[in-house]
């Protein structure tokens, strides 16, 4: 369990995090959204016991982070921003010096090395030069290195970054599987619509402040006003009259559980009082009015909308 | 009917104006104003102007320039003490000339150093810092981006030469010193200087450290500085006459290379000597040889940074057929972000077992050269020298002896200087540093790491010392044997305090060229401050003159100072052996520090002091930068 209370951390002038609380539970994915320079790495550096908060206190699986560096650093596994690689050692050489980091039995390393290996699919590079690994890869053995030492909790900063869409998804698959195997994870992203797809709750952070956290469905909820229902008129058949939009509109309009209306072309964008939940009067009504529906299509709401309703898109 | 141009004469024409765009884009480029003082030019002298390290730089050598000074004047007024009238008023027009020849040689020591240190970075770090792809991928060429980091760092090196302009000034407005000599003495220096940046500059594209690409450029211009006048007394050994300068144009022409031999003709002529050579003659054909070198290593440098760029296709590549040398080179990224060295390529496929101290294990295996190529290049080169000395020195000339601890001692100490002080700053400039932190692996674990990892890469020093006294002087009789209890504590205790030092430097520095710089300054302050400082104190009468204090502190000095211990014990190591065999002639057996005389018993004693001594100071710094460790590391706890 990560517990952060009132955690500030100035560089200079700057307040990168400034009066941070946050819990993640056991078996959690928590993802940690914000813009650049928020406060993200900073927070999970000062996790990884690399950064000393000026205030507040933090703890990993109960343990502080500015007494107990040590334990913390066996039972943790970070993963920079940036992967930096000893570009003179093999795959195996490099998970080898890491294991060995981790003061692994040496008897016991072989198989577990073989066991990151063959989680990450790396098996076939064992032999091959960290150097010669392509930036998904150099990635993967990224988060080989951090499950070394069967760390409980995970601090992973961007590990998506700079990857092609099919190591994302490889990547994601792999978050879910540690999850899976009860770890508790920190991932920062901004790949948001792959945080929702995997993380149980979220965490939204600008110029240091975290403007929320939570699930994911209570993000939702926060921001949700009336939902939203696009609808397109039927395009006319050869020889008839083109659908009047406006007065679609009109129908819709009367209705007192409508907010508004708009027409643009054939397409109407409906937004219902906040408190409507059904949907199916919409329609009932435009057939009433004689209107040919060629598509229905609800607004989902999406973590990308979530984001920008509680941060203001500033940076420091 | 079309009326236009035919498709053969659209291309002619379409060729003939792209011709005529990249002649005109070549013109332009060659523009003085854009070409030496473009935008990389402008930032760079913004940059330096805003680091607080290029100010006390400059306070630094006008520090030790006022020292040097002090300690000349004292030195001239000294010896006006003790002589007459008339021989006072003779030596005081003698102290011009000397002061003139102070600032000038020191000018010329200090900025022979400080130049390629100033250029040794300029293209390192900006791979370091991943900035090179962004400078590459702009409509600047290789020749522009060159030209601009050079041309700003002769903006520092030309105001660190004009510091001395205004004690020159007034010694030749009050010493009557010839204006025209002191002026081609500067215009070497100037011109020493511009070649050591312009060799920094080239050193500076292929190498991945600054400290490396820096080290690189100082050797290449002492060996300028040394081989042709090594080059020259073999060959006038083996000619069987003498070729000092002025006896033949054409070995003036290989002197006039040698920056040391000019300076030495210069000191002549304004100490009014009479000379075999004109210095004008000499001192022309040097400033047109290191033009030539420089404009050559500028050239080189271009070339290699556009073949850099060529490997990115941030320029298209040339159509001639590429090299098999480019081939690594084209899998290295400008930004340095994945390199598949030679080394890389040596040990693919194969992958070693990690021992239980990972740091010390991956320092232990990091290459002493960094392909075969270099490595056979050294050893050929080795062997060549070793024949050479060899066949022409004489084993029975104490000379020799004395020649070879020297020349050893002081490559071991500048090795060392350098060796360890990239250990943790690389790990910071690779990003790989946070990562390390991250495990358990403990302050003094990563620290003793780097330190012993790097004291084993130089045993070469050491090994080459010991094979000359130990494996052949000793056995053909011309060293005595006590070589082999007094030279390893020397050689291993001067390595074991300068690595640990180095690695104290590198966790407190940000880069390796800062790093490197404060263990040359710990070593030069320590072994030519101090008995500079005690001639200076001898100077001022303050220590009293030949007392106990005095004596007792010049043997504390020259004891703590390896090539100081080290002449003193070759010295007696060859002692009256001459000719005939170390093993039955009785010599006085007396081993000198200072003016202390001790038995061999004693002096190997004192040798064993020095080791340990300096093992002791080794492991002191290792200690304070393991307390220091985790705030300059960021590990909180």
């Amino acid at each position: 369990m990560i517990e952060i209370r009132n955690l500030t951390k100035r560089f200079g002038s700057l307040l990168a995090v400034d009066d941070l609380s946050l819990t993640v539970g056991e078996g959690e994915l928590f993802g940690f959204i914000g813009p650049n320079g928020a406060g993200k790495s900073t927070t999970m550096k000062i996790l990884a016991c690399l950064l000393r908060a000026d205030s507040g206190t933090a703890t990993v699986c109960g343990l502080d982070v500015r007494k107990d560096g040590e334990a913390i650093r066996r039972m943790l596994g970070y993963m920079p921003d940036f992967l930096g690689v000893y570009d003179d050692l093999t795959v195996d050489e490099y998970l080898q010096f890491f294991a060995s980091a981790f003061r692994l039995e040496r008897r016991k390393r072989r198989a577990v090395i073989d066991g990151v290996l063959e989680l990450t699919d790396l098996t076939v590079k064992k032999r091959a030069m960290v150097s010669s690994l392509s930036r998904g890869m150099q990635q993967r053995l990224g988060v080989a290195r951090v499950l070394l030492h069967d760390p409980k909790v995970l601090l992973l900063d961007e590990p998506a970054s700079g990857l092609d869409p099919r190591a994302r998804i490889e990547m994601r698959e792999l978050l879910v599987e540690l999850r899976r195997m009860g770890k508790i994870l920190m991932v920062s992203s901004h790949i948001l619509s792959e945080l929702a797809e995997m993380s149980t709750s979220i965490g939204i952070i600008e110029r240091g402040k975290l403007l929320y956290a939570g699930s994911i469905l209570d993000a939702y909820e926060r921001v949700r006003g009336g939902d939203q229902i696009a609808v397109t008129l039927e395009a006319p058949a050869e020889g008839t009259e083109a659908q009047d939009a406006e007065s679609a509109a009109r129908t819709l309009r009367a209705d007192s559980r409508v907010a508004s209306v708009s027409v643009e072309g054939p397409r109407l964008e409906i937004e219902l009082k906040p408190e409507e939940r059904s949907h199916h009067f919409v329609i009932e009504a435009l057939v009433r009015a004689g209107v040919r529906i060629a598509a229905f299509e609800p607004r989902q709401i999406k973590l990308e909308d979530a984001f920008l309703k509680l941060t203001k898109g500033s940076v420091q | 009917m079309s009326a236009g141009p035919t498709p053969a004469k659209d291309g002619a024409a379409l060729a003939a104006s792209g011709a005529g765009r990249r002649i005109a884009r070549l013109v332009r480029g060659l523009a003085p104003a854009r070409l030496l003082f473009g935008p990389v030019f402008q930032v760079d002298v913004r940059v330096s102007g805003r680091k607080g390290w290029t100010y006390a730089s400059r306070c630094m050598v006008a520090a030790l320039l006022l020292g040097v000074m002090a300690l000349a004047f004292i030195g001239a007024g000294s010896e006006l003490d003790r002589t007459s009238a008339a021989d006072r008023l003779q030596r005081a027009q003698g102290i011009a000339p000397a002061l003139t020849l102070t600032v000038l040689w020191f000018q010329f020591v200090v900025l022979a150093f400080v130049a390629p240190s100033l250029t040794a970075g300029a293209i390192c770090d900006e791979r370091n810092t991943r900035t090179m792809v962004a400078l590459l991928a702009t409509p600047l060429t290789a020749g522009q981006i060159m030209l601009g980091k050079f041309t700003s760092r002769l903006v520092q090196l030309l105001i660190l030469s004009l510091i001395a302009a205004p004690l020159l000034l007034s010694l030749r407005v009050f010493g009557g010193v010839p204006a025209g000599v002191v002026l081609k003495g500067i215009g070497l220096i100037v011109m020493v200087c511009i070649t050591g940046a312009a060799l920094g500059l080239f050193f500076s594209v292929r190498a991945r450290k600054p400290a490396k690409a820096a080290g690189n450029a100082m050797g290449v211009l002492m060996l300028f500085a040394a081989g042709p006048a090594i080059m020259i007394a073999i060959w006038g050994q083996v000619m069987g006459a003498s070729l000092a300068p002025g006896r033949n144009p054409w070995v003036d022409v290989v002197w006039a290379l040698c920056s040391p031999a000019v300076m030495g003709v210069l000191s002549a002529e304004i100490m009014t000597e009479s000379l075999p050579v004109s210095s004008g003659t000499l001192w022309g054909t040097s400033m047109l040889l290191h033009g030539g070198v420089t404009v050559l290593a500028l050239l080189c440098a271009s070339a290699r940074l556009r073949a850099v760029m060529r490997a990115d296709n941030i320029v298209p590549a040339a159509p001639a057929r590429r090299s098999r040398r480019s081939a690594p080179a084209a899998k290295a990224g400008a930004d340095g972000a994945t390199h598949v060295t030679d080394v890389s390529e040596r040990f693919a496929e194969s992958s070693r077992e990690v021992s239980d101290r990972p740091v010390l294990w991956r320092e232990m295996r990091q290459p002493i050269f960094r392909s075969r190529t270099r490595l056979l290049i050294a050893v050929l080169g080795g062997i060549a020298v070793a024949v050479l000395f060899y066949s022409q020195a004489s084993l029975r000339d104490d000379d020799t002896h004395m020649m070879v601890a020297v020349l050893g001692m002081t490559m071991l100490v500048s090795k060392a200087c350098s060796q360890t002080t990239g250990t943790v700053t690389s790990e910071r400039e690779g990003r790989t540093w946070d990562v390390l932190m991250s495990t358990p692996l403990r302050a003094r674990e990563i620290l003793a790491g780097k330190a012993l990892g790097g004291l084993w890469r130089m045993w070469f020093i050491p090994a080459l010392l010991m094979l000359h006294f130990g494996i052949v002087a000793v056995p053909s009789g011309f060293v005595r044997a006590e070589a082999w209890l007094m030279l390893p504590p020397v050689l291993i205790g001067t390595s074991v305090f300068l690595c640990c030092s180095g690695v104290a430097f590198s966790l407190l520095s940000k880069k390796s060229t800062g790093a490197s710089t404060w263990n040359f300054l710990l070593a030069g302050g320590l072994w030519m401050g101090l008995p500079i400082f005690l001639a200076f104190l001898s100077g001022t009468g303050l220590l009293g003159r030949g007392g106990d204090t005095q004596q007792a502190l010049s043997a504390a000095v020259q004891g703590m100072n390896p090539v100081g211990i080290s002449v003193a014990s070759v010295r007696g190591l060859t002692e009256s052996l001459g000719e005939s065999s170390a093993w039955a002639v009785p010599g006085p057996r007396q081993y000198r520090i200072s003016s202390w005389s001790l038995s061999p018993a004693e002096f190997v004693g004192v040798c064993w002091v020095f080791g340990l001594g300096y093992c002791v100071a080794g492991y002191a710094f290792l200690t304070f930068a393991a307390a220091r460790f985790n705030r300059a590391a960021g590990r909180t706890s």
